[in-house]
């Protein structure tokens, strides 16, 4: 290709910057919510990865405990006992830092002393002594420390300066002999606000002698199938050893749904994307029909020609892809505490976190981004090719081949809209399936559209002809004759309108029925609960003497309790419920099958459980099926007798009874109290009362506030979602603002003759005004049905699948309605601009352009 | 004759400004036609013919000077007034046309219409008698875009008159066209627009309108000069 | 007394650096890693003067004092032997622990981990064979179990490793220790009774008063057991000794080093002797060792009683030092010329303190009869 070629076009394309600005914008802003996601989510667990390099180093194997708490003399049995080697004990905690109460901090206690061959990061660490002998402080020296280079500079901390942390006894002085020295491996991040001791130290400082959290096992040589056997033949019920890729596993499992909800919403925005790169370009080539046109006279090759089309489309990907993963980066960081946030609390402890930026991808996002553009630009690029050397085509000529593609596009996508409909209900348990089939919905609703708007807008043409006259048939008309552009706008913002239906009434029917759930449930007038203890990671539980002293005050009914625990099953460790029920609180379960009448005697007097219906969902169970629990009598089984609804984790729990957990665990204290009054008792008085005899770890709530805060936490899951759904929505305004400047702008000398003949400013930009809105009620009222049918799948397909929950459907006019003016509202908005523009050019000049 | 003249133009200046040189169009410009006058205005391309029409119509403002149609002062109305104006008194013959694709060919007669009142059965009457005139009898629910070069322009003609305006402005009407097809169409307006008694002005090349004419200028040195031409 | 130890104030060190300085990624920027540094040293007996010194003789009790004193700083249980399997096949072990005390500050603490007591442990093995030489190192805190000693009893461990007496004074000590690659389990017959070193178990090593030791060994331990290397078991039997030792400083800055010798004889005599090597090249006068007769007496040496000659050098291709290889003894009150030969050559631990420990052979004359024995040989404190 000659450069004079090249910049025949690039001329043509920098006369044009509104139009080049917004397919940058659509490349940019669908690559930049791709990667965020992506590095938002990832970086997650590469941290999670990353602190595990800086605290165990290269382990294979993890023990832990069923509660969280391992008995060090397990250690001890293992390494004197059983000789195995290469185990590592790690105690972890969180704590408070005197000066900055605010800041999680992480302690992690260590034994410097064992095998150097783990190579986890604090062997190597800078201070005033060689490395090993500040590791041997930390044994030798009460209260030492070692933090990380950013930590210190941040509280401008030298090394042997102290730092103050606030613990249960008072402000404790811990000095710093040395810092962890960051590499390339592990970021900066992760080591902020993280500190490593000694296992005495942190022991003590979390006040909790004889616990470690785990111990880290490295597998090294051909004895280890030996050590792990033993390993596994002296562990207790309370006791488990996973590998350590079974725990990344098990927390890719974890939040696989939310990783893929999460990315097809970035995946929309990048859809929506497409549709503005697509409409940008097919802008540029038909602009340049008549430049084309000249080119293909003086001897210019239609490869030529395409190759042309195409490498402008290559060069706008490549810094749209650029500008995309810049702008992903900081969203990524943005998105990056919401996620781990919303991880931490739903799924397991992330701990530190960084956003972890790896080459890989970023060429993902340069590769997704440059073919979205490729993709989107090949029917252009196609389109410029036929443009033939002698006779320019003129524009309805080119209209009326696009109507019959209608046709094809109607046809193509009721096939979609069957297909995906098919493949979400033949698609069995895949997540990542009943996503695509959402999508192949939305493109196949899409590619109705065109046809669609004809139809509506030949039948508007009518009503308005015969009610508005001529001038008011010409919006309609305009639609329905310029449907190649238009149609692309309607599409856009009808996706994006319809994804904002459906999930709108997604979230609200699941928090109907999380409503009704909590509802349902509260069923005590008081509720006693531990507050999660600071300075551990584990929960702090209530004692029996609390419970019995609130069943001796005046006014109390009766009381029931729960226990929330974990136990070990023959698939690993699974959450468990102890309950301690009374009539009343058993109400508060909602069945999923036919109960019969003696249930909950068989639930007291035998040896059952209930699941809940994510449990029996990801393990597939059935009633009447049993389950074999790892017991301190060996395994026990426990049959299923009940499934129940439950919306508070996504992995599910067992329930039991805390008759029959007392007989095969250890007794252990409680997480809820459940407090119900006397009919006649004066409730706050008795309130007062409770609240005497809690300690500061305990609360007191009443069943509304746990509601409110319950519901709380459940629009907070929510966050990422919406401002996902509020990006794409955005990119899809954009695409309709894109599509209307580029329409109007080719309509200019139209314009100019209405002018001519004595058409107004006011009156033009009414009807410039008229059609955009029309475009969006289109939208809009296509986005309805779809976006109920998208609601519908999302509730009966994916997040049946993702999280084991059955939804009733809520069906909420005021959604419908929302969407409506939401589509409306963005394309009247889109057409404000153009509208003025078109409407303040000159008629002179107008009918000058060409 | 009326004694108000149909266009009075005095002391008109217009120029434009490219790349901060002002170009000078037209610089003390004066011009009277009567009502009913033939005016060719003949010039070169760019020579100012299209802003000439444009000033007329008052789709374009001079930078000093007084334009009066009908004993209407032009330069004096604000831009909403001069299109109300436009509606009522002018007709625009293009040379590309200029009808609206979205519209057919009896839809495209019927906007003007429209623009100054409410389309009744006698203003459909109007159109298809019109259109019958222009031989177009059957083509009044074609787009223009199924229409030949020769047939648009017809419709175009018809649209300029259609609402019956005092001053029809034609600017190369049949620049487009080929010779024999153009001569019909020229015909054709200039027999209209004198039989409706309307005053015409035409830009164009086309010499065998002189003769038809009542004045011929053409524009040189900014200045509208009676055409030696004129034979 | 070995000295072997005895410089350990320096070794002790080791723990330190031991292990921390061995990982690939710190050896890069510790480029000095087989050396003690002083700043480390500094550091680590900035309490020297808390801990008991060893200025005189003392009265030994045991059991009591098969277990740790933890009033001073530094103590070692030290087991070597040559030992052969029924076809002949030879094989030396070493199996030490080390206690060093890091402060002498009573810590008291709700975590069993709280711990100023370090445990340090090495393991070798010499496949004569094979010429191989394995040797492996652990170490742990005396704490929740996981390391120490017994005062009831002859018990020292580490982690799995341990040296036990299976019952009452004088029955067999049970030596167990295993590492992926060899393993070592024996019994050890104490055959002679323990000897006290130097003057009644009081062993000087430098003029300055506590820089001593007390020390006793075990001369002669028949031993029986099985060793195995990789995954072949040999059933072995053979003669193994027994140092124990403690004090709280012992080498004076002249002091570079030391050569310790134990050698048993087939007359059922034994020897030992250390010379300490000075930085100026003299001998040094607190050199010193004695001969152990068949009745159970012993003849004290000093540096004047005793000549060692060095005939051969051995550079390790591992760490490029050069040990010496090939000595001549002579003793000329005992009519006794020697020479010691090691079974291989490449008998360096490359541990986190890196120094030669070997099984060697004797061949010579005593009183003109010919005379062969085995023993181990220490070598410390060499660099290139």
């Amino acid at each position: 290709m000659t450069s004079i070629l090249v910049r025949a076009n690039r001329n043509f394309l920098f006369q044009h910057p509104w139009q080049l600005a917004l397919a940058l914008i659509g490349i940019s802003l669908g690559v930049a919510v791709v990667i965020a996601i992506d590095l938002a989510l990832e970086s997650s667990l590469q941290s999670f990865q990353q602190i595990n390099q800086v605290v165990s180093g290269k382990t294979s194997h993890r023990i832990i405990a069923r509660d969280g708490n391992l008995n060090e003399k397990l250690y001890t049995q293992l390494r004197v006992e059983l000789g195995i080697p290469n185990l590592a004990p790690v105690i972890r905690g969180n704590i408070q830092l005197a000066n900055h109460p605010g800041e999680p901090f992480k302690i992690y206690g260590i034994d410097p002393l064992i095998e150097d061959t783990f190579q986890s990061t604090w062997r190597l660490q800078t201070s005033n002594q060689k490395s090993a002998i500040s590791l041997i402080r930390l044994v030798s020296e009460a209260n030492t420390a070692l933090i990380a280079k950013v930590t210190a500079e941040q509280l401008a901390l030298k090394i042997n300066d102290h730092l103050a942390i606030a613990t249960p006894k008072g402000t404790l002085n811990l000095k710093i002999i040395g810092f962890l020295n960051q590499n390339s491996t592990i970021s900066s991040q992760i080591l902020k606000n993280l500190m490593i001791t000694d296992i005495s130290t942190a022991q003590e400082i979390l006040n909790q002698p004889g616990k470690l959290s785990f111990i880290e096992f490295m597998s090294e040589g051909n004895n280890d199938k030996r050590f792990l056997e033993s390993i596994r033949n002296h562990l207790t019920a309370d006791t488990l050893l996973i590998t350590s890729e079974n725990q990344i596993q098990s927390m890719r499992q974890m939040t696989k749904a939310f990783n893929i909800n999460l990315k097809a919403l970035g995946m929309l925005s990048l859809l929506i994307g497409m549709f503005l790169i697509y409409n940008t370009m097919t802008f540029l080539v038909i602009q340049r029909r008549r430049l084309i046109g000249g080119l293909r006279c003086i001897g210019v090759t239609r490869r030529q020609i395409f190759t042309l089309i195409i490498s402008e489309a290559l060069f706008l990907a490549c810094i749209g892809s650029l500008l995309g993963i810049f702008l992903g980066v900081l969203i990524g960081n943005a998105l990056l505490q919401l996620t781990s946030t919303t991880i931490e609390t739903i799924y397991y402890q992330v701990g530190q976190v960084a956003l972890i930026i790896s080459p890989e991808q970023l060429g993902k996002g340069m590769i997704l981004g440059i073919g979205a553009t490729i993709f989107a630009v090949l029917p252009p690029a196609w389109e410029a090719t036929k443009v033939s050397p002698t006779s320019s085509l003129i524009r309805s000529q080119l209209e009326r081949k696009i109507y019959k593609f209608t046709h094809i596009a109607g046809i193509l996508g009721l096939i979609s809209v069957l297909g995906g409909v098919i493949l979400a209900f033949s698609s069995e348990k895949s997540i990542f399936l009943g996503l695509a089939s959402i999508f192949i919905l939305l493109f196949g609703f899409a590619l109705m559209i065109p046809g669609l708007t004809v139809l509506m807008m030949k039948l508007l043409e009518k009503i308005s002809n015969h009610f508005l006259g001529i001038l008011g048939s010409l919006p309609p008309r305009m639609v329905g004759s310029e449907i190649s552009r238009t149609g692309v706008a309607i599409a856009a913002l009808m996706i994006a309108v319809s994804a904002t239906i459906g999930m709108d009434l997604m979230v609200n029917s699941f928090r109907q029925t999380v409503s009704d759930w909590i509802t349902t449930s509260l069923r005590a007038d008081f509720y006693v609960s531990a507050l999660s203890n600071q300075s551990s990671t584990q929960k702090q539980l209530i004692d029996q003497s609390v419970k019995d002293k609130i069943n001796a005050l005046p006014g109390v009914q009766m009381l029931s309790s729960v226990l929330h625990t974990r136990i070990i099953s023959e698939s690993g460790l699974i959450k468990a419920s102890v309950f301690e029920l009374n009539n009343k609180s058993q109400d508060g379960f909602i069945f999923k099958q036919k109960i019969d009448g003696n249930l909950w005697q068989q639930f007291e007097q035998r040896q059952t459980i209930f699941i809940t219906e994510s449990f029996a969902y990801f393990h597939e169970l059935k009633v009447g099926e049993t389950l074999f629990l790892h017991t301190k009598k060996g395994h026990q089984p426990f049959k299923i007798i009940g499934i129940y609804s439950d919306y508070s984790g996504d992995q599910g729990h067992i329930a039991m009874t805390r008759k029959w957990y007392q007989q095969y665990w250890k007794n252990s204290g409680f997480t809820g109290i459940g407090i119900y009054a006397d009919t006649n008792a004066n409730q706050q008085q008795l309130k007062q009362n409770i609240q005497k005899l809690l300690t500061p770890e305990l609360t007191l709530k009443s069943n509304q506030s746990i509601y409110k805060a319950s519901m709380e936490i459940f629009e907070q899951t929510f966050v990422i979602t919406n401002a996902l759904r509020w990006i794409a929505a955005g990119i899809a305004f954009t695409g309709v603002f894109s599509a209307l400047m580029a329409l109007q702008f080719e309509r200019i000398k139209q314009f100019g003759i209405l002018r001519a003949i004595g058409v107004t400013q006011r009156q033009l930009t009414l009807l410039i005004m008229t059609e955009t809105g029309l475009i969006g009620l289109i939208a809009g009222v296509c986005a309805i049905p779809v976006g109920y049918f998208m609601a519908y799948i999302l509730i009966f397909i994916v997040y049946l699948r993702s999280f084991g929950w059955t939804m009733a459907f809520h069906f909420n006019v005021s959604v419908l309605f929302q969407g409506l003016a939401l589509a409306f509202t963005a394309a009247l908005l889109a057409g404000i601009l153009p509208a003025i523009k078109m409407a303040q050019t000159k008629p002179a000049e107008a009918l000058r352009s060409e | 004759m009326s004694i108000i003249p149909a266009v009075a133009i005095h002391q008109l200046e217009k120029s434009y400004l490219e790349s901060d040189q002002k170009h000078h169009i037209f610089s003390q410009l004066n011009l009277s036609i009567a009502p009913g006058e033939f005016i060719v205005l003949l010039g070169r391309s760019g020579s100012g013919k299209s802003t000439l029409l444009n000033l007329v119509s008052g789709m374009d403002q001079p930078d000093s000077g007084e334009i009066i149609v009908n004993g209407i002062n032009l330069t004096r109305l604000p831009e909403h007034e001069r299109t109300i104006f436009r509606r009522h008194h002018i007709g625009f013959v293009f040379q590309s046309y200029n009808l609206i694709p979205t519209l057919t060919v009896e839809e495209n007669l019927l906007l003007p219409l429209e623009l100054i009142k409410r389309i009744n059965s006698t203003d459909r009457k109007k159109v298809i008698e019109l259109l019958s005139k222009l031989n177009l009898s059957d083509r009044l629910d074609s787009y223009p875009d199924r229409l030949s070069g020769g047939e648009q322009q017809r419709v175009a003609i018809a649209r300029s008159l259609i609402h019956n305006p005092d001053l029809i402005l034609a600017d190369e009407p049949t620049g487009n066209l080929d010779l024999d097809t153009g001569k019909k169409v020229l015909e054709l307006l200039i027999g209209l627009v004198e039989k409706a008694g309307k005053t015409l002005i035409m830009a164009t090349h086309s010499r065998e309108v002189i003769g038809s004419a009542d004045h011929v200028f053409s524009i040189r040195n900014q200045q509208l000069l009676p055409s030696n031409d004129n034979l | 007394m070995n000295l072997k130890p005895v410089a350990l104030a320096g070794l002790l060190l080791l723990i330190s650096l031991s292990l921390f300085f061995v990982g690939p990624l710190l050896v890069t920027d510790s480029p000095d890693h087989s050396l003690p540094g002083t700043t480390s040293l500094a550091v680590l007996s900035a309490v020297d003067d808390q801990f008991e010194k060893v200025l005189k003789p003392r009265k030994f009790t045991f059991p009591r004092d098969h277990g740790a004193h933890e009033n001073y700083r530094t103590e070692w249980w030290y087991f070597t032997g040559n030992l052969q399997n029924q076809s002949g096949r030879k094989f030396g072990y070493q199996l030490t622990f080390f206690r060093y005390a890091l402060n002498r500050k009573n810590i008291t603490s709700i975590s069993a981990w709280r711990s100023n007591q370090m445990y340090m442990a090495h393991l070798a093995l010499t496949d004569v064979e094979n010429k191989r030489f394995y040797s492996d190192e652990k170490f742990s805190r005396s704490a929740n179990g996981l390391a120490g000693s017994k005062t009831n009893k002859f018990k020292v461990w580490l982690h799995h490793w341990s040296a036990e007496q299976q019952g009452a004074e004088n029955s067999p000590i049970h030596l167990t220790a295993e590492t992926s690659q060899f393993s070592i389990d024996l019994l050890l017959q104490i055959t002679k009774p323990l000897v006290l070193q130097g003057q009644e178990g009081f062993s000087q090593k430098s003029s300055e008063p506590g820089n001593a030791s007390y020390y006793y060994s075990y001369t002669r331990l028949k031993t029986i057991g099985t060793i195995r290397v990789a995954n072949y078991f040999f059933t072995v039997s053979g003669i193994s000794w027994m140092d124990r030792e403690w004090s709280t400083s012992s080498l004076s800055a002249e002091q570079i080093g030391w050569d310790w010798f134990a050698l048993q004889f087939s007359d059922n005599t034994e020897l030992m002797y250390y010379q300490l090597r000075r930085k100026d090249g003299r001998t040094d006068k607190n050199n010193s060792g004695a001969v152990f007769l068949a009745d159970h007496s012993k003849i004290p040496l000093g540096p004047a009683d005793i000549t060692v000659k060095i005939l051969d050098q051995w550079k390790s291709p591992h760490s490029g030092i050069a040990y010496p290889s090939h000595w001549q003894l002579s003793i000329p009150s005992q009519q006794m010329e020697i020479e010691i030969k090691p079974l291989i050559n490449n008998q360096e631990l490359n541990l986190s303190y890196r120094y030669w420990e070997g099984a060697v052979a004797i061949r010579g004359s005593k009183k003109g009869i010919p005379i062969t024995g085995q023993g181990y040989v220490e070598l410390a404190g060499y660099r290139n």
